[in-house]
């Protein structure tokens, strides 16, 4: 199975409180990566951290290539040290009852090194999960 | 910001062939062409993040001919494409795909050369072209 990871989450927030949550830094260190340093929805804006998984540190380094504010926000995601080719897509889609569905693309995991399970497909799926489903989730129930 | 024009089709063909079709060179030799008048005698693609793309266009009686040139910034498989032509423009090419038909939707920066609407014009009958080609070879 090669194809990218897809997830699709409702949330009862306006599509302009998901679009902050994604897009804000502050936010987003709160049910993301507390990790991250920086972040501007810029085309162009580069960041790097490191998140420690199962001992290992990973030196994570994004760069964004396509900002449709309010709609779609699109990242690099690449690990320095290893090779791999990823993109992250987000996508803001407004329900006809105010609430909003946010759908994530994650494609290319498959060239990440996937002797190691940290880059596996399920790996990378369930952490997208938790992110989507469970961690947004609760985060925007506590914003509201 | 730049001025920016879309152009759209629904193609009856599912995203999987779409993509095939459109991005290998010997396909694009046979259905990149805005009129009977052009053709792409060649083409390069190296299709991943800061690959590059070359496609060569001349008119068929041979008077004049040029370079089509690209980065790719975004590639998205079955999704989406962003590169940047050599003058900067930037392109993005959406793919949805859904029960056996694509939905294909390209915005591109204008240039200042022709009018908006003989680029959208011109665009989209290369979109055009591609559908056709595409559905005869379904």
């Amino acid at each position: 199975m090669n194809g990218p990871i897809i997830i699709e989450q409702k949330f009862a927030s306006k599509p302009e409180t998901v679009w902050f949550a994604i897009t804000e830094l502050a936010k987003m260190k709160e049910w993301y990566f507390p990790e991250l340093k920086d972040f501007k929805p810029e085309v162009g804006f580069e960041t790097s951290f490191t998140v420690n998984a199962n001992g290992v540190d990973y030196p994570h380094i994004w760069k964004v290539t396509v900002v449709e504010p309010g709609k779609k926000l699109v990242y690099h995601w690449s690990y320095d040290g290893y090779p791999g080719d990823s993109f992250v897509m987000w996508d803001i889609i407004p329900l006809e009852d105010g609430s909003t569905k946010l759908r994530l693309v994650h494609s290319g995991i498959e060239t990440f090194p996937q002797d190691n399970p940290d880059f596996s497909r399920e790996s990378c799926s369930a952490g997208w999960t938790f992110f989507l489903c469970e961690s947004l989730k609760k985060y925007l129930e506590k914003e509201r | 910001m730049e001025k920016t024009i879309t152009v759209q089709a629904t193609v009856s063909a599912p995203v999987e062939k779409i993509w095939e079709l459109w991005n290998s060179p010997e396909h694009i030799i046979k259905w990149y062409a805005a009129s009977n008048e052009w053709h792409t005698p060649k083409a390069k693609n190296d299709l991943r993040t800061g690959g590059k793309f070359l496609y060569r266009m001349e008119a068929r009686d041979g008077s004049v001919g040029f370079d089509f040139e690209g980065t790719y910034e975004t590639v998205i498989k079955y999704v989406l494409i962003v590169y940047s032509i050599a003058d900067g423009r930037k392109v993005k090419i959406y793919f949805a795909g859904e029960g056996g038909e694509t939905n294909i939707v390209e915005t591109f920066e204008a240039e200042n050369t022709h009018t908006t609407e003989q680029q959208r014009a011109g665009w989209q009958a290369i979109l055009n072209n591609f559908k056709k080609y595409t559905e005869e070879n379904v």
